[in-house]
């Protein structure tokens, strides 16, 4: 609701920029590395920026340029992506709530441009018990959406002018952004309650590690999530 | 401009990603999820960020066991100090991209 009191730096439109402002560099070199894969795998400028603006999902959209150049079906190519960004549902059901008194079409346009990003920004900023508004999400997730769209474009650009991205280590942005966000996440928990913290990280990275072994890298995530999300739940309080 | 296959794929990936996105934000509308799904829901933030995170560091093949992506992990290292030491995103990233270009320089 509006006439809750928000905290300074959470109210406006301006702040959600604002606090998008960290990952953007991380979206740039993802972004731009896609744009520059997308246009390696067939694509045009057209259906990469395109793909970009309707599928809106980073790893998938890796994932499906792959495919293509594999020639699988079309309904091979759907269902996988379904899987890659399934996650997206337990990161909905778990920010949906704070959305509740919002309209439905607010609540539809936070839930299209949800992203792990912009989530772990969402997350930082609950653990933190700062009061925020429905503008700051929108700020947060439309500067998110903006900037990977251009990053596309841009990659694609120069797409027939270098073929591996890579070299450049453009491709590890995403990595050094899970881990930033992550250990920004971590920090804020382990001051809450440490042993839960650190129980909820443990199952993680060993059910991760199995699964991986066992399942698709997607539905891995998914599980061991799930498993930690378990623990930390089933876990005594203090 | 764009062929028809392509098209097809791009509309039905977009709409098998935006359904599960969007859903819960539909039925939380009409519904208030149970408390018991709020209290495990509480720790998916750290669970699937770490999750994510690794994700990242494995070559993952069912069937075989995960092995790491040892440029991955040398990058990590001071990526992983940048973030503690100056708890900045930016920063954290570029120091990550800048060392995994080295890092593939030379390995």
């Amino acid at each position: 609701m509006e006439e809750v009191e928000t905290d300074t730096g959470y109210t406006t439109f301006r702040d959600g920029v604002r606090s998008c402002l960290p990952t953007v560099l991380g979206y740039l070199g993802i972004g731009f590395s896609f744009g520059i894969v997308g246009i390696n795998s067939h694509l045009n400028l057209f259906e990469i920026t395109l793909m970009s603006a309707i599928v809106y999902g980073g790893s998938s959209q890796f994932v499906m340029c792959g495919l293509l150049l594999a020639n699988t079906s079309i309904t091979g190519i759907v269902m996988t992506v379904f899987l890659v960004n399934l996650r997206h549902l337990l990161m909905s059901m778990t920010a949906s709530p704070h959305f509740r008194e919002e309209s439905l079409l607010s609540n539809v346009s936070v839930g299209s441009l949800l992203t792990d990003e912009s989530f772990a920004v969402f997350s930082t900023t609950v653990a933190q018990e700062k009061h925020f508004s429905l503008r700051w999400m929108e700020g947060l997730n439309v500067t998110a959406y903006i900037t990977w769209i251009v990053a596309t474009f841009l990659g694609g650009l120069v797409g027939n002018f270098i073929s591996n991205p890579e070299q450049f280590g453009l491709d590890f942005a995403l990595t050094a952004m899970f881990a930033g966000l992550f250990l920004t996440q971590f920090e804020w928990e382990l001051s809450k309650n440490t042993k839960k913290s650190i129980a909820v990280v443990i199952t993680v990275v060993i059910s991760l590690y199995i699964l991986l072994s066992l399942v698709s890298s997607s539905v891995a995530v998914i599980i061991s999530a799930l498993l930690g999300c378990l623990v930390g739940g089933l876990a005594y309080d203090k | 401009m764009i062929s028809r296959n392509v098209l097809l794929i791009l509309v039905g990936s977009a709409l098998v990603t935006w359904i599960p996105r969007i859903t819960p934000f539909i039925l939380g509308k009409m519904v208030k999820f149970p408390a018991i799904v709020t209290r495990f829901l509480q720790y998916l933030p750290l669970s699937i960020l770490c999750a994510l995170l690794l994700e990242t560091v494995f070559n993952a093949k069912a069937g075989t066991l995960a092995t790491p992506k040892w440029d991955v992990v040398v990058a990590l290292v001071p990526t992983v100090i940048t973030a503690v030491w100056l708890k900045d995103l930016m920063k954290t990233v570029v120091v990550g991209i800048v060392a995994m270009a080295l890092v593939r320089l030379v390995m």
